[in-house]
């Protein structure tokens, strides 16, 4: 069919004889340049409006339209920038000369924003809302990925990066999450085409199982910022709503850059050279006071670090037994590495004499370096113009080895003007990413995991050792670590974290290629027909490779498996506009739309490799331990859609939408299209009579705006299936059966599938303000949105005597509404001197209304504790066992004053923020400008998993203090410390007089492994300086004359430079579990980055 | 090319897009290329065995054990589970797992058997619907039965009375034997407990409807069933496990080590005390520490006291030989040779047969001595140079008055309680034991406290699901404490 679609397609434009030729008349021509230097712009637009033709500056800032018939027209200049004039103008039978001076738009109040459909659109006569940044903006972040550049830029906008990785994702939630457990990411569409952000985890079919592995990208980041042009964040239902069911988390439109006809400059060359410095922004605190052991006694092979206090110990080096057979192991350098005998009660400190201390926090990082370097050609003449970018990012992460991620990207955008009604537009961007990435998390090869339960006196440097055995033979290459120091055990118990970066590797090799045409017709005046069709396609080939002798895999293991992604889009598109009277306007646009998505992983898993030490090669495994697996899903989606807009007195703009839909993920008993209509208003009142020319008030716009969006159900809920899968045979404890170990076998899901599955749909109205001063110097823009979500789609539970389990259906639903308010002025001009600034402040209150009768359901995270969506509270609230209180919720402590664990769960953090705020500043001096973006989260809890764990370790920081006991004190195990006496540890009262807290607190109840997390539930908030730079940009007449440049641009930048935080861990912008439905979980997580970064760009 | 004519081109275009394509470009498109809608029933078969092994083996088995005081729970949930505090969302997942992975596959199969007239699967089908539905009905009393498993013709299935229930049972269990001797084939591969041999079913059946008919207690028929029931250690029907994590582990092994390590120990559970005392010497004629050493293990692994032996060569180093009971990849036991002679034995001493009860008796202590409790991974438990395994021939002075095993009523009553003292320790594990303890005066005999309160549950709840999805739930939901139906009758 799609085929058969297709030829149809190209046969029809082909047939077309559509060619005119120009004809004559007469010209305009004129000079534009800068308002503020006086110098010409080359490149500017002008544009005759009723004719909707016009030309580009040349290099001197002339242009000229001809073939221009008498009349009057209103002629409007514009130039990225600037802010756009617009006079009107008389042509007679003589050629007319109209000049344009441009004002710097320093605010960026006139962005040209972009609506779903990937039209430009002025934001003034848009009743809904969308924040538009520019390219250059994002390019100048000092992130190389798109979603982190946009961090504090717009209202509206919750990103969280996972972690600091090279290459690593991010999650982006616009006003919120508006689904329980379907996908919370935006759709992004580039040049009208919608492109893949997936972000895939090591099992696909298991995609909440985020507590391990590596740090996954997010397949946005696949694009160059370099070539972006604009980023258009379509926030309101309304909005996006011609994007239907796949609108529901809002759209990000972008548009990548184009070349620009300027006459006598055929082409224009930029190239751009980076280099960053990366390192740990912020770490766990740790102790080095105490050693490795257990109640005061040094032990060399205990997993804590309550032994010894290690500057007591005699210094010098430790007795060590390096001649027993079984004792001992030869390190790398022929060294001896032995057995030390534990502490007693009359000696604590053993055969343990050495003083010396490492800081774990240091073992497997240092700076990582970028390099990012990107060269633009662009040009064109009259009717053609190109846009050829090639870049390359190299990055070596913090991490010293086998973290990197190299993208190289390729891009080429040509539009071509065939005559005067045709064109033809063609956008292809190849993309080469390799990566390699470290483990992290709950996972014994993380390296934060094993790393930071290392106690202070072992040193992590040597992680392969020849171990001698008891009978004298040498076995090679085992693992050391802290817990197996002499490499006794083939189980090493966690990896070293020099084992897991040398050893451990986990590749990515994504090829991708996404491209675009568009064929544009203008067949008279007031019509315009656009058909494009576009395809993004990659592949993803990963492995991941566990050593012999890792932690996870004593024996090793090997996953490769290949991901590959394929969406083709055809959308064709009819838009008619006509000025009915003087004071009304009016446009059509109908347009249909098909979409195709494939999805195709394939791969094995094997462990117990037969040979240790050969290459990752899936054979090199017994035939038992290999699991191959392949899974494949299409999901195809067409649609029709159209938007009136109707413009009345220059002042009202009305757009009404509607899109009518049908997918293939649809039940066949839920009606077969569902459609999307919206609605937006927009006033400019300032355009009253009485109100124009307003002094103070500049503008001033009222809108309202009404729109439906949707979800798409996941493929394949709507049939009931036949199942081998493990996944069937579980318990509910965890444990379980798998058929395929017994003969194998099929038998009937017990998930229901439900015919009548039908989209979330979501519904939203908002109503805004946009108001500017003083001649655009000040503007003030408000918005507030009340949205709700009915129908969410999750697994309901059925009675189980009717042969199933569960159920998928429409049954939940959620509401978030807030308030979105931005700042922006021109604080001060004071000659050459500007100031300016953006805010950006954004508050999002979401409730989760219905869950169908369940009280909570687990979207992410451990048992322990974990990210849920609970009636009555806000989507994602962290679920753990809190404190045993009473009814007036007051502790109710033990017999010797120690709190007690709480018996049931329920709600204990919620990890979304209070409100996010963003303060951009610059400062402009001629080519000099400084700009400092502070970037502001309220509240967002975060549960520590990692201090819990660490106290049970006695590694953290906050266990290695030593306190004089003021009074007798019980301790939590019952036991009394005398008064006077030192105890490792701190008093508290938890209300029943001072108790000590020491080793049997922390261990049990008061650690991370006792039953009671609410207590590492932290106020994740931050204050960070995001972004500062500092630009020179060298334009002087000298230079052009002198080199033939046209500019020289020094940039000094430092991205996550400062954080305050109260957060105690590694910087609270993370989570584990990636951009999913689960937030704010934190336990090992490899830590964030603060970059510096120097940039040289060169354009001719 | 005129304005019009170029107008009329392109509607003509988007009528043929929108019209051809939107229309059909979605269909075929619906259907999940990764699974199939249907399989024969001979591979529903194994499959659905697999997860009848999870039901009898996995939580419910582990809740049975502590409530008939054989495990202990020690940590988190088990907490609540080892003093009574249960709630009917605790028994969600049981269910889950019994009615629509093993009761519903059952009828699918039946049904496929029957349109192929494999008469021998069907019988299959039947026993394992039969062995199931009669766990779940001992455990729960009334529940859905009839209705259950017919999701398109009874959304909202009722639940048929317990006797009913036995009965359907007893008739089902009749037919799969007659079945089981009438046409059809059954492979190797489509039955992963006996390879498809059919007098092993059909001695299984038998067993089966002695249980079912103990249950009841009408003892005439439980006896004459066990006669014609599972007459070998062979004949057993035992769950293989291995060393495959997820794939094939022990349940309870993949419990305790893997899953929830800390939650389930054995200290002070009344067996473990029961085994324990008197240095293992039960009597003048039993040893336990062989059997003991094979259940328990006395050492501070995840918990303090004594935990469940679930040592193995695989995990623990152990050496071969010295799997526990509940090991890595040692089989678990559903339906066995000696419950058989157990039922046997009861049901003669019921019946006033004593000689021939003790004479059934001393065969299963025959069965001891052999070395039949261990499995094959753990002979060195049986071994009588490394541990004490003794159990001599009672005679029947040892229950008469004077005698050691007297109880102070009577030789018949006597003998009762050893047989179901034995059969308490030989079944440690299986749900049956529960269903034991609840029978009759049986737990007086054996002398078990309750963990909490005066008194120990009588029944498993009415899961959640259940109460806010069927509305054929009963609208008052039989209590903790309140006997089943068969229970309460004398």
């Amino acid at each position: 069919m799609l085929k058969k679609l297709l030829s149809a397609t190209l046969f029809t434009f082909l047939m077309f004889p559509l060619f005119n030729v120009y004809g004559q008349g007469v010209s305009i021509v004129g000079t534009v340049t800068d308002g503020s230097t006086g110098d010409p712009l080359p490149g500017a637009n002008i544009l005759v409006q009723e004719l909707q033709r016009g030309a580009a500056t040349n290099v001197d800032g002339k242009y000229i339209i001809s073939n221009i018939a008498p009349g009057t027209y209103t002629l409007v200049a514009s130039y990225i920038g600037y802010k756009k004039t617009q006079t009107s103008i008389t042509v007679g039978n003589s050629d007319v000369t109209q000049d344009f001076t441009l004002q710097p738009d320093l605010l960026g109040l006139e962005e040209v924003t972009v609506s779903a459909l990937g039209f430009k659109e002025d934001p003034d006569k848009s009743g809904g809302s969308a924040s538009t940044v520019s390219g250059t903006k994002v390019a100048e972040s000092g992130s190389n990925q798109l979603i982190t550049g946009l961090s504090a830029k717009a209202t509206g906008l919750y990103i969280t990066q996972s972690g600091g990785d090279p290459g690593s994702g991010a999650s982006i939630l616009i006003r919120g999450q508006s689904t329980i457990t379907g996908d919370t990411q935006p759709l992004f569409v580039v040049d009208g085409m919608p492109i893949s952000n997936q972000q895939f985890e090591t099992d696909i079919q298991d995609p909440n199982q985020r507590l391990q592995s590596v740090q996954q990208q997010v397949r946005s980041n696949d694009l160059n910022p370099d070539d972006i042009q604009s980023v258009t964040v379509l926030k309101g239902a309304a909005a996006a709503a011609l994007w239907g069911s796949r609108a529901a988390n809002g759209v990000i439109v972008i548009t990548t850059k184009q070349g620009r006809a300027v006459s006598g400059k055929p082409v224009s060359v930029s190239f751009k050279s980076s280099v960053y410095a990366d390192d740990v922004n912020k770490s766990v605190p740790l102790q080095t006071t105490f050693g490795q052991g257990s109640g005061g006694l040094y032990s060399q092979t205990s997993s804590l670090s309550w032994g010894d206090k290690i500057s007591e110990r005699s210094g010098g080096a430790d007795i060590v037994d390096v001649s027993t057979p079984g004792k001992y192991a030869i390190g790398p350098n022929d060294e001896k590495i032995g057995s030390i005998a534990s502490g007693t009660a009359g000696n604590p400190h053993g055969g343990k004499n050495s003083q010396s201390t490492y800081d774990h926090r240091k073992d497997v990082f240092d700076t990582g370096l970028r390099f990012d370097n990107s060269l633009s050609i662009s040009g064109g003449t009259e009717g053609s113009t190109y846009y050829v970018n090639v870049s390359n990012l190299t990055q070596d992460g913090i991490i010293k080895k086998n973290s990197s991620y190299d993208r190289t990207t390729l891009r080429a955008n040509t539009d071509q003007r065939l005559s005067d009604d045709f064109r033809v537009t063609v956008n292809a961007n190849y993309i080469k990413m390799v990566s390699n990435r470290i483990q992290q998390g709950s996972n014994l090869s993380g390296i934060f995991l094993g790393g930071l339960r290392t106690p202070p006196d072992f040193s992590n440097g040597v992680y392969l050792v020849n171990y001698v055995s008891p009978d004298g033979t040498i076995i090679p290459d085992r693992q050391r670590s802290y817990r197996n120091p002499y490499g006794q055990n083939a189980s090493p118990g966690y990896d070293n974290p020099n084992f897991t970066i040398n050893r451990n590797t986990n590749g990515t090799v994504v090829n991708r290629l996404i491209g675009n045409t568009s064929l544009v017709y203008d067949p008279i005046t007031w019509l315009n027909v656009t058909y494009r069709i576009g395809v993004d396609t990659y592949s993803d080939r990963r492995h991941e490779y566990f050593s012999q002798y890792s932690g996870q895999f004593n024996n090793g293991s090997l996953r490769q498996q290949t991901f590959n992604d394929f969406q083709l889009n055809s959308d064709l598109i009819l838009r008619a506009s006509r000025q009915l009277t003087d004071d009304f306007a009016g446009s059509i646009t109908l347009g249909a739309n098909i979409n195709h998505r494939e999805l195709n992983n394939v791969g094995a898993f094997v462990t117990n490799f037969i040979l240790p030490d050969a290459p990752p090669n899936l054979g090199n495994s017994p035939a038992t331990n290999r699991t191959p697996f392949n899974y494949k899903q299409i999901v195809r989606t067409a649609a029709v859609y159209s938007e009136i807009k109707f413009d009345a007195y220059n002042m009202l703009y009305l757009t009404l939408s509607g899109r009518g839909e049908t997918a293939s993920t649809f039940g066949p008993g839920a009606s077969s299209t569902f459609v999307y209509p919206s609605a937006s208003l927009a006033w400019q009142f300032t355009q009253m009579e009485g109100l124009k020319n307003n002094n103070i008030l500049s503008f001033g716009k009222l809108r309202a705006s009404y729109g439906q969006v949707g979800r798409q159900p996941g493929p394949y809920l709507t049939t009931t299936i036949y199942t081998n899968a493990a996944t069937t045979f579980q318990d509910g404890w965890g444990s379980g059966l798998d058929p395929s170990n017994y003969n194998g076998g099929y038998i009937e899901s017990n998930v229901l599938g439900n015919k009548d599955l039908k989209p979330e749909r979501k519904y939203e109205y908002e109503l805004g303000a946009d108001l500017r001063f003083y001649k655009d110097r000040f503007g003030l823009s408000g918005t507030y949105y009340y949205n709700k979500t009915i129908d969410a789609i999750f697994g309901v539970t059925t009675a189980s005597a009717t042969g199933f389990a569960a159920k998928t259906g429409n049954v939940g639903s959620i509401r978030n509404k807030g308030i979105e308010l931005s700042v922006n002025a021109e604080w001060l001009r004071f000659g050459d001197f500007v100031w300016t600034s953006n805010v950006n402040w954004s508050r999002n209150l979401n409730k989760v209304t219905s869950l169908a009768g369940t009280t909570d359901i687990f979207l992410n995270g451990f048992a322990g504790t974990s990210s849920r969506a609970v009636q009555g509270h806000p989507l994602g609230v962290l679920w753990g066992t809190p404190f045993l209180r009473d009814n007036s919720g007051n502790l109710v402590l033990d017999s010797n004053g120690f709190p007690q664990s709480g018996t049931q769960n329920t709600v204990i953090g919620n990890p979304n923020p209070d409100w996010r705020m963003g303060i951009g500043n610059t400062f402009r001096y001629k080519g000099l400008s400084l700009n400092v973006l502070v970037d502001i989260k309220q509240g967002g809890d975060v549960w520590n998993g990692t201090r819990g764990a660490l106290y049970v370790f006695g590694t953290h920081k906050d266990t290695g203090v030593e306190t004089v006991a003021p009074q007798d004190l019980k301790n939590f195990a019952g036991q009394t410390i005398p008064q006077g006496s030192t105890f490792r540890g701190r008093v508290n009262d938890f209300g029943g007089g001072p108790v000590a807290l020491d080793q049997s607190w922390y261990t049990d109840l008061g650690g991370g492994f006792g039953p009671v997390s609410e207590q590492f539930i932290e106020d994740g908030g931050y204050v960070r300086v995001r972004e500062a730079s500092l630009t020179y940009n060298w334009n002087s007449k000298a230079l052009r004359d002198f080199t033939g440049l046209s500019s020289i641009q020094f940039t000094l930048t430092g991205r996550n430079l400062f954080l305050w935080t109260k957060y105690d861990g590694i910087d609270p912008e993370t989570n584990l579990t990636g951009a999913t439905n689960g937030m704010g979980l934190d336990y090992f997580n490899n830590p964030n980055t603060r970059t510096f970064i120097f940039t040289l760009s060169v354009n001719y | 090319m005129n304005t019009l004519s170029k107008l009329l081109l392109i509607l003509l275009f988007a009528f043929i897009l929108v019209d051809s394509g939107c229309k059909e470009f979605t269909k075929g498109y619906s259907e999940d290329p990764n699974n199939p809608k249907d399989a024969p029933g001979q591979l529903v078969m194994p499959a659905a065995q697999v997860a009848e092994i999870l039901f009898l083996e996995g939580e419910t088995a582990r809740l049975a054990g502590i409530w008939a005081g054989q495990f202990t729970g020690s940590d988190r949930q088990y907490v609540s589970y080892q003093n009574y505090n249960v709630t009917a969302q605790d028994f969600d997942n049981m269910w889950f797992n019994v009615y629509p992975n093993v009761v519903k596959q059952a009828r699918i199969i039946e049904s496929k058997a029957t349109e192929l007239n494999n008469q021998k699967l069907l019988g299959l089908a039947q026993i394992m619907e039969s062995h199931t539905m009669g766990a779940i009905t001992a455990l729960w009393g009334d529940v859905p039965y009839t209705q259950a498993a017919n999701v398109a013709e009874f959304p909202n299935p009722v639940y048929d009375s317990q006797t009913d229930i036995y009965n359907s049972l007893q008739q089902k269990l009749s037919d799969a034997i007659s079945n089981l001797n009438g046409a059809g084939s059954l492979s190797s591969s489509d039955d992963i407990f006996f390879a498809g041999d059919i007098n092993k079913w059909i001695k299984a059946a038998h067993t089966l409807k002695a249980r079912f008919y103990l249950h009841t207690k009408n003892y005439q028929s439980a006896l004459s069933e066990a006669q014609q029931g599972i007459d070998s250690p062979d004949g057993s029907l035992i769950a293989q496990h291995g060393s495959s994590y997820l794939g094939n582990f022990n349940i309870y092994y993949s419990f305790m080590v893997y899953d929830r390590a800390g939650y389930m120990s054995a200290n002070n559970s009344h067996l473990v005390n029961m085994l324990k005392a008197n240095n293992f010497q039960r009597n003048s004629k039993t040893n336990e520490e062989g059997r003991y050493n094979y259940y328990f293990i006395d050492q501070n692994i995840y918990n303090s006291g004594t935990e469940l032996n679930f040592f193995s060569n695989f995990d623990w180093g152990t050496g071969d030989g010295n799997d526990g009971k509940f090991g890595t990849d040692t089989p678990f036991r559903l339906l066995t040779y000696e419950e058989n002679l157990l039922i046997t034995a009861e049901a003669q001493a019921r019946l006033g047969q004593n000689t021939e009860a003790l004479a059934t008796l001393n065969q299963e202590r025959q069965f001891l001595r052999n070395g039949g409790f261990v499995s094959p991974l753990s002979t060195n438990y049986a071994n009588p140079t490394q541990y004490g395994v003794q159990y001599d021939d009672y005679s029947a002075a040892d229950f008469q008055s004077g005698g050691e095993l007297y109880d102070g009523t009577s030789e018949q009553s006597s003998l009762i309680t050893e047989i179901v003292t034995e059969k308490y320790i030989a079944l440690t594990g299986e749900i049956e034991v529960f269903n034991d303890v609840r029978r009759a005066d049986n737990l007086q005999r054996l002398g078990i406290q309750p963990n909490a309160g005066s008194q120990i549950p009588q029944r498993f709840l009415i899961p959640q699901s259940e109460i806010s999805s069927n509305t054929s739930t009963p609208s008052t939901l039989p209590g903790l404490y309140d006997k089943t139906p068969v229970n309460s009758q004398q």
